[in-house]
């Protein structure tokens, strides 16, 4: 009865299944980037057309994205939507991908701040060939590292993200573009080698054969090893999430991007980090993951209490939301130290909401400081009842941040907490505090710019456009929607979905298997 | 939940329309929280005006409280409690270890009994009483629509509390009321005072808030349920419990519920924002968080005795200490609406403190008094706030010493203060005489507290309502008139509460409200304790008939001193606790970009030597090369001169 | 059909020398000249074609003295693809000489056809200095003084493969390299033994350009046409690679000799490489760092000394080539520091895709042709457990895509000069059809090298099992 419950089919099942589904994902914003990036705009004159195919592009694959997430099946620990094709067996590279809960969760993200970023960007005036293109590469890349299953594929995507969002940023930043650009190279791929070190000793260490995680996480290896690698993965990702302290190019980089390419980064790209540890950490490396989950708890803390202080100091409004940008990371990583099953949920849940989160908290200061023609904190002041639609935005941006309910952070937060009370107590109320601090942060921070007395001299404010209350409506309506409906909304009376199975269920997929390492013991039962 | 609704509505309907109330508590108690949910959606998607919101909030109010009222009716009759689960959400999330730990589900458990629906019915009273006095006194406040949807959004939260029976849900609903909260305080836009102060009405209570979600995370943690009847039945039976870990979870729970009970010194949320916030939503805030606050502290009750002796005696002192410091803080400062919620927090102390007692002394059972008393002085607190409210705008003034001359020219407003400060005093007789024992050592201190907060709460009438009312600039006293039409709601709100307060010392009253017997309460117990309240009226009575301004410009005087003092404390906690840590932030965020940039001009140094090299004579330079690396490493390599 | 072998190596002679002597006497008419790139191009990629359809039968010329094997195969189809591509794609008014232009990239290319199918010392040492020989002759056209100084290194590394050369000869008594190896088994790696060898290494980094060897080469490079520059980046650098590969198959009874020079030089070079090309600003120096860079990376390779990392060393070789020969010459005459290439990427959208193609693919960055190369040298390295040298190497790559993504900045974000302003320095280059199909071939090939790569790294590792390493 109850299998007849979950694997009710929804509106949107069937209609649409393809043997090559997630390659769709991956290339059709690679060959739109192509040919966006090929054809002839004298003077201009195509803009609006190639601001179309860039957005219908990535409608079009959030599209095919919302009949895979309605088809998954989330009664199967394994994988789903696998391809698996030889690649270059001579070295054991093989050109496979597949999904989990987790994965679906992440592709659900980068989806949605897809569409919002190709919103955010409508008013590109400048080369915007080359930014669309780059944006549409960019996004294929995250698809990329988000669906591999063979490391090297993994490594090949992780990296190739890099590029096109570091040009996104120097070719149309802020004035600090350059700075942030270098930055972003630097730590990501200072982060990319620590990664590819890390994967290649995983590699050799289970005889050079292959890349496949399948075979790789499978392997049985000694802690010494497991240790080694997980350390190369916690660096790579803490430089992606961003975590204290490897977290410099953060502020310059959230800073200085154009919205469409700062929710990008903070909202997409930034959560393969933590992606990466559940993905190779828990995954792959159990004895690792208990001996560091203290160290990823103290990261997260530090982060979490690290980010609020310097928001609090801040006195440039895009830097404070870059460093709030850094919380809903580390809240993740609590869930993930928490090495109990509830917790590992709980950061699977918490990659979605934090990322939603964090882009809205980085695109709404981005907006609000566009609109209010200043980025100075000293200047900001009493924005609300000249900006209602970006007052209420950045409120729930900020409720988002703290997991007010019907926001879907609320239920990641409490899943991570009440998975991390057991094995992380001290790294549990080290983040409650540190979250303590950040509600601080965005007490002053909301007092100050939207609530407060408005300042004569600061310059002329407008509210947002239609275009720029969509992409941040987009971000905060998702988190809305799980929020209030994280397990989908049913017929009343009964059991059957609409046409959302629900975002919660779809996502714990696989979660179950993730975490069997990290069961407790059954009391009483013989060791 | 509207299946539910929807299906027993229509039964109704094919019978013809008789309505049995017990029938009717399946559909009743979730409309307790569909109602004011859909008129919340109501206001935010189709209220633009004033007077649309204000009646749409009114009416959604008045639907609930019949709901309400029709629950009462229905738990009477089948005279038990209520309880339905509605599926929210389950998932798996393990396939071994203990049952318990391999789902995780949030179900909307639904519990209803007489207690819940007491609180609510205060709750709504003093909402309904708020709403109307908004209606006329509040015309100049700013966003009517946005201030309606969010009281009528303070109702969903304060009956999914009171309705919830798993921690989780109750924390969900909790903490949505805290943001709305947060919303209701910072209401006036614009105003950089009531900005600045609100962000502490954010900041604080959220962290207790903190604290319990941490609380009720500890306990799932080693318990895997959260349900109160789940968690109770293996609080001592679990496998790999210890006291110590109920104790840790306990002390967490308490400082969680004690952060909304607006304990001292937790209560500057509400003192801090009583002036800068518009004075409906102080009142209603102070009143529903109060009831919803002990009401929960009251479930939580049997977790702290599963707890020990010794930590329910720290949590004992602790409300003690607040009551009494509230009580003593409320003598000080000529700020009215502070004065009244210090007054109001002393005696939410008072009780929370018989609570606690009731946990410590099981099986004796009358903690419930506690939770009588704070539903007694909700409506009196939220009574004494609107009347105020109204004299300081007449006045124009938020000063005691600037005020005066209300009982002759507000006599309404001053009769309605009156007697909701003696409610206020007398409030908590009915707990007293029930659970504390006037000669311990507790009685004594909580018997000082009520002394305090009688007095605090009567010098706002005294200081208001005699002495000379003075002519200010911008302020004729002879062209200061009552203002009509809002004068009845404060004082329905005394009469409710002053008929909470008889009730409570009633034993019927606590029997109808937890169905346990009690005996009742000795005569000479009662008079003792209620004899406190008139001494403090008489204390309050003396200074100010023998010189009302001495008397407040005392108070003022030892009020900044207080003040000096406290911001001192606070420059002690800035200058050694927040700034380093801040200046240790900023410090690193400036740090590492300046290191990076150094990393940066260090690699384009290295490749400018690599460049120069190209500038050498390359021929030499090779040929030493050469020559030098065959000799060094051919001599270095293992396995060739080794 | 055994001599059809052959066929590409005297189509690429006949076509060089064919070249020469009528341009020598006259023998194209003025108006005909347009014609000779396509023509050259046309036949160097028939020859390509040639050698894939009948380079696969394994046979023996001239006693033995040349051999076709794998690794053959797959060193000549990468120069000879590479030789069409860089004819194609080249700037031509920016050369000096059509004739010579044309011919030299050609007896480069056959210098290295005789280096990789060469059976012993000998035909290594002459395929080597016969592509080093043109290079000089290239830039001699446009820079005496360049060739002189590229002709004085030239010879002390000739000087000192030669010496190596001819002391293994002295101490195996053959100069077969098979046989030399098999000599080589019962030896134990004397200092006496080491030395030399490692003089020959040194000669034959000389001829790459290897850091710190590159203070020789570099500057020429940068002072030559276009298609000089890309013979001395690319095509005698492949030459060096391709002889130091047979070296190493040769030694690889006696891996001490080497591998620890191997390791501190690629090491050296890829951070120097990498650190050099963020330094500077203009392309082709860039270019030529990059290119550095990426030697490292092959050197690294041949420092595992076993057949996996031989393999990938050669899979990368073929890459690097690619593009450290058709960069310089699709960048053209735009060679002039930044300003001449500002928003090229407007006006020259092929060429300038090319360029940041080739960059980029230098720096290894994903998922272009030497990123798949690196990272299967990477893995090599990991299986022989060097990841001190595995770590500096994957921080020269990151200083390398920093430094190329600093030139596609330039190229795509700056706004290009007006064309009234645009002096000789920064003039544009031409585009012709050939051009255009060259620059569109070297892009598809740079991206689908490694995407498509399975075949051509079978080959590279079938390579590596031709030279004997297991």
């Amino acid at each position: 009865m109850t299998l007849i419950a979950i694997t009710t089919q929804t509106v949107g099942a069937g209609i649409f299944s393809s043997a090559f589904l997630l390659s769709l994902l991956i290339w059709v914003p690679v060959v739109a980037a192509i040919a966006i990036g090929l054809m002839p705009n004298p003077r201009g004159r195509y803009d609006t057309l190639v601001k179309q195919i860039a957005f219908f592009t990535n409608l079009g694959t959030m599209f095919i994205l919302f009949i895979a997430y309605n088809q998954f099946e989330n009664f199967l620990p394994t994988m789903q939507y696998e391809e698996k094709l030889p690649w270059l067996p001579a070295i054991g590279v093989t050109y496979h991908l597949g999904v989990d809960g987790p994965g679906i969760a992440m592709l659900m993200l980068s989806g949605l701040v897809g569409i919002a970023a190709m919103l955010a960007s409508l008013g590109v005036r400048e080369r915007v060939r080359s930014h669309f293109a780059l944006l549409l590469l960019a996004e294929s890349s995250i698809t990329g590292a988000i669906v591999a299953r063979d490391m090297f594929v993994l490594v090949l995507f992780w990296g190739a993200s890099i590029v096109p969002l570091a040009l996104l940023i120097l070719g149309w930043g802020g004035p600090r573009r350059a700075a942030a650009s270098w930055r972003l190279i630097g730590y990501w791929g200072l982060g990319t080698a620590a990664l590819l070190v890390g994967v290649l000793a995983l590699y050799a260490a289970t005889g050079g054969r292959t890349f496949d995680m399948d075979t790789l996480f499978q392997t049985r290896l000694s802690s010494r090893i497991q240790l080694g690698v997980s350390v190369a993965v916690i660096v790579a990702a803490a430089t992606r999430l961003p975590l204290f302290p490897l977290h410099g190019w953060l502020r310059d980089a959230l800073a200085e991007a154009p919205p469409g390419v700062t929710i990008v980064i903070a909202g997409a790209a930034s959560r393969l980090g933590a992606f990466l540890i559940l993905r190779v950490v828990i995954g792959g490396e159990p004895a690792a993951a208990h001996l560091l989950s203290p160290v990823l708890a103290a990261l997260a803390a530090l982060t979490v209490g690290y980010a609020g202080l310097a928001a609090l100091r801040s006195l440039d409004l895009r830097h404070a939301g870059a460093y709030l940008a850094m919380v809903p990371g580390g809240l993740t990583v609590l869930g993930i130290a928490a090495v109990s099953p509830l917790g590992i949920a709980g950061s699977v849940l918490s990659l979605f909401t934090g990322g939603l989160a964090a882009a809205l908290i980085a695109g709404v200061c981005a907006t609000v400081s566009e609109r209010a023609q200043t980025r100075s904190l000293r200047l900001l002041s009493g924005l609300a009842p000249r900006m209602p639609n970006l007052a209420w935005l950045m409120t729930l941006g900020a409720f988002a941040l703290l997991g007010v309910p019907v926001l879907a952070s609320f239920s990641a937060q409490v899943m991570t907490f009440f998975g991390a009370m057991k094995n992380q107590p001290v790294g549990g109320f080290a983040v409650a505090a540190g979250l303590a601090v950040v509600a601080v942060a965005l007490a002053v921070l909301v007092g100050r710019v939207l609530f407060g007395a408005p300042n004569p001299d600061a310059p002329g404010v407008s509210d947002s456009s239609l275009g720029e209350t969509w992409y941040l409506g987009i971000l905060a309506g998702a988190l809305l929607w799980v929020g209030v409906f994280p397990g989908g909304p049913k017929i009343p009376g009964t059991d059957t979905p609409l046409f959302d199975p629900g975002f919660i269920l779809q996502t714990s997929a696989g979660v179950s298997d993730l975490a069997s390492s990290y069961t407790l013991p059954i009391p009483g039962a013989s060791p | 939940m509207l299946a539910a609704a929807s299906g027993a509505a229509s039964g109704a309907r094919s019978s013809g329309f008789s309505l049995d109330p017990v029938a009717a508590l399946q559909w009743a108690v979730p409309m307790l929280l569909v109602a004011p949910l859909a008129t919340f959606v109501l206001a935010v998607s189709s209220v633009r005006t004033r007077r649309s919101a204000s009646a749409t909030a009114m009416l959604g109010t008045v639907v609930t409280l019949l709901l309400t009222l029709l629950v009462a009716l229905g738990l009477i009759k089948k005279g038990g409690s209520f309880i339905a689960t509605y599926k929210y959400v389950t998932m798996s999330v393990a396939f071994s270890g203990p049952a318990n730990f391999q789902t995780f589900s949030i179900d909307l458990v639904m519990h209803a009994d007489r207690l819940q629906v007491v609180a609510l019915l205060v709750i709504e009273v003093c909402m309904i009483a708020a709403i109307g006095w908004h209606q006329l006194m509040g015309r100049n406040e700013p966003g009517a629509a946005r201030f309606h949807a969010l009281l009528t959004l303070l109702l969903v939260a304060c009956s999914g509390i009171m309705l919830s029976w798993d921690l989780a849900e109750l924390f969900g609903f909790w903490a949505l009321g805290g943001a709305v909260t947060y919303m209701l305080l910072g209401h006036r836009w614009g105003v950089e005072g009531a900005a600045a102060r609100a962000r502490l009405a954010l900041a604080l209570p959220f962290f207790t808030d903190l604290v319990l979600l941490s609380g009720i995370a500890w306990f799932y943690a080693r318990y895997g349920v959260v349900s109160f009847n789940g968690l109770l039945s293996i609080l001592h039976t679990n496998p790999g419990w210890t006291v110590r870990s109920i104790v840790v979870g306990s002390v967490l729970l308490f400082v969680g519920v004690a952060g909304r009970l607006a304990l001292w010194p937790f209560v500057t949320w509400l003192t801090r924002t009583a002036v800068t916030a518009p004075p409906a939503a102080v009142a209603v805030v102070q009143s529903a968080w109060s009831v919803v606050a002990i009401v929960v502290l009251y479930r939580l009750d049997p977790i702290f005795s599963a707890s020990n002796a010794q930590t329910m005696r720290a949590m004992l002192v602790a409300c003690a200490v607040a009551a009494l410091i509230a009580g003593v803080l409320s003598l000080f400062g000529n700020e009215p609406r502070r004065i009244v919620t210090l007054a109001g927090s002393a005696v939410t102390a008072v009780g929370a403190a018989v609570v606690i007692n009731g946990a410590l002394h099981k099986p004796a059972a009358y903690a419930i008094a506690g939770v009588a008393a704070v539903l007694a002085a909700a409506p009196a607190r939220s009574a004494a706030v609107l009347a105020i409210s109204a004299v300081a705008g007449a006045m124009r003034t938020d000063d005691l010493a600037e005020m005066g001359e209300a009982w002759r020219r507000m006599r309404t407003s001053s009769v309605a203060l009156l007697l909701s400060a003696l409610v206020i005093g007398v409030s908590a007789t009915g707990a007293l005489a029930y659970g504390v024992s006037s000669r311990s050592r507790l009685g004594y201190a909580l018997g000082e507290a009520v002394v305090l907060l009688t007095v605090g709460a009567l010098r706002v009438f005294f200081g208001a309502s005699f002495g000379e009312l003075r002519r200010r600039r911008t302020f004729d006293p002879e062209r200061m008139r009552e203002p009509q039409g809002a004068l009845g709601f404060p004082f329905w709100l005394v009469v409710a509460g002053a008929a909470l307060a008889v009730a409570s010392l009633v034993a019927g009253w606590l029997q109808f409200l937890d169905l346990l017997k009690h005996p009742a309460a000795p005569a000479a117990a009662i008079v003792v304790w209620a004899a406190l309240a008139a001494i403090g009226l008489v204390v309050a009575a003396i200074p100010f008939a023998r010189g009302r301004d001495g008397a407040l410009g005392l108070s003022a005087f030892v009020d900044r001193w207080l003040g000096r003092a406290a911001d001192a404390v606070l420059y002690v906690v800035v200058r050694f606790l927040v700034s380093p840590s801040t200046d240790i932030a900023r410090r690193v965020g400036d740090w590492i970009p300046a290191g990076d940039g150094a990393l940066g001009r260090f690699v384009t140094a290295t490749g400018d030597l690599v460049q120069s090299a190209g500038r050498v004579p390359g021929l030499a330079i090779v040929i030493a090369l050469a020559v030098v690396l065959a000799l060094a490493i051919g001599l270095a390599a293992p396995g060739i001169a080794r | 059909m055994r001599y059809a072998v052959l066929v590409p190596e005297a189509i690429v002679v006949a076509t060089a020398i064919g070249i020469l002597l009528g341009g020598r006497f006259g023998w194209f008419p003025r108006g005909s000249r347009a014609y000779l790139p396509p023509a050259a191009a046309l036949l160097v990629l028939v020859a390509f074609g040639v050698e894939l359809w009948a380079g696969a039968s394994l046979t023996s010329y001239f006693g033995g003295a040349l051999v076709q094997d794998r690794f053959a195969l797959f060193a000549k189809a990468a120069v000879l693809l590479t030789a069409g591509l860089a004819l194609a794609a080249a700037d031509w008014p920016s050369e000096d000489s059509m004739h010579i232009g044309l011919a030299m990239p050609l007896l480069a290319a056959f210098g290295v056809m005789v280096a990789s199918s060469a059976a012993d010392v000998l035909g290594l040492w002459a395929g080597l200095e016969l592509a080093a020989a043109a290079a000089v002759v290239l830039v001699s056209l446009r820079r005496p003084d360049l060739a002189l100084r590229l002709l004085l290194v030239g010879g002390v590394a000739s000087g000192l493969v030669l010496f190596g050369f001819a002391f293994l000869y002295a101490t195996t008594g053959n100069a077969d390299l098979v046989a030399m190896r098999d000599v080589l088994v019962s030896r134990a790696p004397t200092i006496a033994l080491a030395l030399p060898v490692l003089l020959l290494a040194a000669g034959l980094a000389i001829r790459a350009g290897l850091a710190p060897f590159h203070v020789a080469g570099l500057t020429v490079g940068l002072g030559a046409s276009p298609l000089g520059a890309g013979l001395v980046m690319g095509l005698t650098a492949l030459a060096a690679t391709a002889v130091a590969i047979k070296v190493v198959a040769a030694l690889s009874p006696i891996p001490a000799a080497y591998t620890l020079w191997a390791e501190v030089i690629a090491g050296f070079a890829i951070v120097a490489g990498g650190a050099g090309a963020l330094a500077v600003r203009s392309p082709r120096p860039r270019l030529a760092y990059l290119a550095v860079g990426q030697l490292g990376w092959i050197a690294a390779g041949l420092a595992t000394h076993f057949r996996s990392g031989i393999a990938a060393s050669l899979f990368l070789l073929g890459a690097f080539a690619i593009a450290a020969t058709c960069g310089p010459a699709l960048l053209g005459r735009a060679d002039a520091g930044e300003p001449a290439i500002a928003g090229l990427g407007a006006v020259r959208p092929l060429r300038t895709a090319g360029v940041a193609l080739a960059m980029l693919s230098l720096a290894g960055a994903p998922p272009l042709a030497g990123f798949f190369g690196e990272l299967a040298v990477a893995a090599a390295l990991a299986q022989n457990g060097s990841f001190v040298l595995l770590g500096l190497a994957l921080l020269g790559s990151v200083m390398s895509i920093a430094a190329a993504v600093g030139t596609l900045r330039v190229l795509y974000m700056q706004s290009p000069p007006e064309e009234s302003r645009r002096g000789a320095a920064a003039a544009l280059p031409v585009v012709t059809a050939l051009s255009t199909a060259g620059a569109t071939v070297f892009c598809l090939v740079i991206a689908a090298y490694g995407l498509l790569g399975n075949p051509i790294f079978g080959l590279a590792d079938q390579g590596a099992e031709a030279l004997g390493l297991r």
